[in-house]
């Protein structure tokens, strides 16, 4: 039987004074403020779902909308055989997070971006909104599987990292959100990387895809980790990384 | 369609009566034909002057066998194909060990077309696959064919995906028209001109020839052999109708052309994969075949005269002289107006977190920031977002090379597929890998630095071997005959890794790397025999030559073209073969050592039972024998420590004992004697 070996942490970085991400894993939920890396050995003879939701900084109640966006996901998990089923999850979490917002005026334009992968068999789904990222390290090679929501450039210029087009909750009035897909074919030693933009707008990718490269998930884990903090870690960063198991058991 | 004609007049599809079911008899099968048509060709016409080497995969299953006639003669090698009505085997001489193919067709009731078959073997070899022998019997009919070991072709469109540059297509024109105006000349149309029927007899220097004309004429089926013939996307619009002209070949030919310089066939999917058969005849009969996409002038108005759908208007061999001249025949039909340069599409492409809406600017990025376009190109596999954004702004770009080079890509090798892009994109910028200029005087700066050991420059060139990348370079700035020059390492590349699995050496990585560095030095025009001094040397390896395997090595005779692998293989296996001699000569004083030490054993053992009985008997004589103790009890004490070390240990006891008890009884009887002498000399005295 094949198992999903999955090592994940949360943060709140060195200049924010709480931490408003959210990571799950098979239902395991943390959003503590300076985290350890956690190691979870999930039996994967049912869809494995982790998610990394990441609240929208400046916002007050941020961490509230991850939370309640990452429960409303984590509790339809056990159902992630396709990607509808998870596309609607998500739709779900963007509903559960605006009514949220009407219980409290203070918490009006609370919100989140969110990644989240299920691995059902030997296949695996990322769906996406907003700008934290979901990466598959196959063969050595570091490749996005997410797509982030920012405002198209002009030419020759950069995005703005700061803005995302869409996310879940996060206006005053109640929106739809049209989340990214991403559906392929699951190998032995895939390995992926969940994680907020804490961790991709302080590093490198080609930094990112180094570290990750570790044998040891939880020393890799570890090594971004540091690497993030050393790197300044302006916002909060949460980092899952899951390998999928190479020899059946 | 062209082949699904009656036999040609003079032909018969019964068996011909007169003819017996013997091979000699039947005409044109004597083996020593007309002058020039001996198995033995003209000098330089036949790849197969030197005899290959013995093979020693003799047991590979074969599923045809060959008529008794044949296979006194010959000894099967492989089968290369089969089709509906025959299989092509590839044979061994009996005698001679040249190699040749023999076409077996399943049924003997063909007719022959005993004038053109004659026709045939008495063809220039120059332009046609020599036909040697044909003849039936054993309920077949057969052709023997001269052997082209450099495949088809159709197999080097594989290996190097068109478009070619187009020196190397006129090279190719050059020889392929050659060929048909003799073939015409000689009164025979082939009617099946296509990749897979042009063989490629040698590589260095490209000399092409044409196949499969002959008794495949006369048989609707055969041209379907193996799974990736193509004919009717050769084959001009008249073919339709079953009208046979002259001009045939010269629509196949401008077809070939056209594939080879647009690096699609007009009628093949930018994919790669085909239109059926129906769909071509509905474009044949009503369109003109596009050429738009060559941008040379000349070039299009040889293929507007080549393919012109009327064959009396078709171009032919004086038109074609005439274009290869500098002239400019006229074409029927007047070309289309070439519509105007798609407008510039205002699509951005987010790479690297910047926008780009430029080809170029984009090829330049993705140079710079090498990493992120090898992750971009490793989605690939994946379909990943980023990817297929590429592909699509790509398209709407009409960069439809570059779209190309994805579609053709590797998974596992994202490098190559970057580096495909990056020349798609921005085809005059001089070639660049991972931050490495590629022209010829830095690729030539990079070997030095390989030579001298630097172990990145030597990295480097592992990839661009296993990547291909040379070939991607071809005729960029600075990179002229990469093609051509990566082909020839890469195959003595592995030809040399073949020849050293065959002989069995097993060389290490390092080892490899040289060999592959050496290699790509010896592939330079005219550098072939650079390493034949050091090659030499290794032959002379006097401990290297005591390894028959390796002596045999360095007897055999190789192609003029193989000859620098044949030297990287001898270089690499002389101080394997010499370390193997060394082995075995210390492997050799060890066991003289080893059987010294265990015939002492032996010696001393055989001393030690012998001990046994001489010491018991020392041991009595020491005791029974007055005085005799003194000596023999010390040597029955020897004797028993002795035979102790053998499994007679009661024994050994007795034989120290006794010869103990021994000497102490001779030791008593001498002190009783010298005291009794004392003793009766005072009293004699008193």
């Amino acid at each position: 039987m094949r198992c999903m070996d999955v090592v994940a942490v949360t943060h709140r970085g060195r200049e924010r004074g709480h931490n408003e991400d959210t990571v799950s894993v098979a239902g395991f939920q943390s959003g503590v403020v300076e985290g350890q890396p956690v190691r979870f050995t999930v039996d994967s003879v049912r869809p494995v779902t982790c998610l990394v939701a990441d609240g929208l900084g400046g916002h007050a109640e941020g961490g509230r909308a991850s939370r309640v966006a990452a429960a409303t996901i984590g509790d339809a998990a056990p159902l992630f055989h396709d990607s509808a089923a998870v596309v609607k999850a998500v739709r779900a979490a963007n509903d559960a997070v605006y009514e949220e917002m009407a219980h409290h005026r203070a918490w009006t334009g609370m919100g989140s971006a969110i990644v989240v992968l299920v691995v059902a068999g030997d296949r695996m789904i990322c769906v996406n909104v907003g700008d934290s990222r979901c990466f598959l390290l196959r063969d050595g090679h570091l490749v996005q599987l997410s797509t982030d929501d920012s405002p198209a450039p002009e030419a020759g210029q950069a995005t703005i990292a700061t803005v995302v087009t869409q996310t879940l909750g996060g206006r005053s009035d109640r929106g739809e959100v049209e989340p990214h897909v991403h559906e392929s074919e699951v190998r032995p030693g895939d390995r992926f990387l969940l994680c907020s933009d804490g961790l991709t707008d302080e590093l490198a990718p080609e930094h990112i895809e180094e570290l990750a490269r570790e044998a040891d998930p939880v020393a890799a884990v570890e090594g971004l980790l540091r690497a993030t903090l050393d790197a300044g870690a302006h916002d909060n960063v949460s980092i899952v990384l899951a390998t999928v198991g190479v020899e059946d058991r | 369609m062209s082949d699904n004609r009656p036999p040609a007049p003079g032909t018969r599809r019964d068996p011909v009566p007169e003819i017996p079911r013997g091979v000699a008899s039947v005409p044109g099968t004597v083996r020593d034909g007309a002058p020039g048509t001996t198995r033995d060709g003209a000098p330089g016409t036949t790849r197969d002057a030197v005899v290959p080497a013995p093979r020693t995969d003799g047991d590979r299953f074969v599923r045809v066998n060959l008529p008794p006639a044949l296979a006194q003669r010959f000894v099967v090698d492989r089968e290369l194909g089969a089709g509906g009505e025959a299989d092509l085997v590839l044979v061994n001489d009996r005698d001679s060990g040249q190699q040749c193919v023999v076409r077996l067709y399943r049924r003997q009731d063909l007719p022959l077309d005993e004038d053109k078959l004659r026709r045939l073997r008495a063809a220039d070899r120059r332009h046609l696959i020599g036909l040697l022998e044909y003849g039936r019997g054993d309920g077949y009919v057969w052709e023997i064919l001269e052997y082209a070991r450099d495949g088809s072709l159709e197999d080097m469109i594989r290996r190097y995906p068109a478009p070619w540059p187009s020196a190397q297509v006129m090279d190719i024109f050059d020889q392929l028209a050659a060929a048909v105006t003799y073939a015409n000349s000689m009164g025979m149309v082939h009617r099946d001109i296509k990749p897979g029927n042009v063989l490629v007899r040698s590589m260095q220097p490209l000399d092409l020839v044409l196949a499969d004309f002959g008794l495949t004429k006369f048989i609707l089926a055969t041209h379907q052999m193996g799974t990736t013939s193509r004919t009717s996307a050769y084959a001009p619009p008249e073919a339709i109708s079953g009208q046979a002209s002259r001009s045939v070949d010269w629509w196949s030919l401008g077809i070939i052309l056209l594939e080879l310089l647009t690096g699609l066939n007009p009628f093949q999917r930018p994919d790669g994969t085909w239109q059926d058969d129906r769909m071509i005849t509905a474009f044949l009969i009503s369109r003109d075949i596009d050429v738009s996409e060559v941008a040379d002038e000349h070039w299009r108005l040889l293929l507007r005269g080549l393919l012109t759908r009327a064959p009396e208007k078709r171009w032919g061999p004086e038109q074609i002289k005439l274009w290869r001249d500098g002239g400019k025949p006229p074409v029927a039909e007047p070309e289309p107006a070439r519509t105007g340069a798609a407008p510039a599409s205002t699509a951005i492409f987010v790479f690297g977190g910047v926008g780009y809406n430029d080809p170029v600017r984009l090829a330049a990025a993705l140079r710079q920031n090498w990493g992120e376009g090898r992750r971009l190109l490793a989605g690939r596999q994946l379909k990943a977002p980023q990817y297929l954004a590429l592909k699509d702004w790509m398209t709407k770009h009409h960069r439809t090379a570059a779209v190309q080079a994805l579609d053709n890509g590797v998974d596992e090798r994202p490098e190559r597929g970057l580096m495909q892009v990056i020349m798609a994109l921005d085809p005059d910028a001089p070639p660049e890998f991972n931050g490495h200029r590629l022209d010829d005087e830095h690729l030539r700066e990079l070997i030095r630095q390989a030579t001298a050991n630097d172990a990145g420059a030597r990295q480097l060139i592992d990839q661009l071997y296993a990547d291909g990348i040379l070939t991607i370079c071809d005729d960029a700035p600075g990179c002229a005959g990469y093609a051509m020059f990566d082909d020839r390492w890469h195959r003595c590349v592995e030809t040399a890794t073949l020849k050293l699995r065959q002989v069995n050496v097993q060389a290490n990585p390092n080892d490899l790397q040289s060999l592959r560095l050496q290699l790509l030095v010896a592939a330079y025009e005219g550098q072939q025999a650079a390493f034949a001094e050091p090659a030499w040397r290794a032959t002379q390896n006097v401990q290297a030559r005591r390894q028959p395997w390796f002596l045999a090595l360095t007897g055999e005779q190789v192609d003029p073209q193989y000859e620098a692998a044949q030297h990287a293989v001898l270089m690499v296996a002389a101080p394997i073969a010499a370390q193997q001699t060394n082995d075995q000569i210390a492997q050799a004083e060890r066991a003289r050592i080893a059987a010294e030490a265990a015939e002492q054993a032996r010696r001393r053992a055989s001393m030690d039972s012998l001990s046994v009985p001489v010491g018991v008997l020392c041991g009595v004589v020491a005791l029974c024998v007055p005085f005799a103790g003194f000596v023999v009890g010390p040597a029955a004490i020897y004797f028993g420590v002795r035979a102790r070390r053998t499994q007679h240990t009661g024994a050994s006891t007795w034989a120290i004992a006794l010869g103990a008890l021994g000497f102490l009884f001779a030791f008593l009887q001498v002190i009783m004697s010298v005291a009794g002498a004392l003793n009766g000399t005072p009293g004699t005295v008193q």
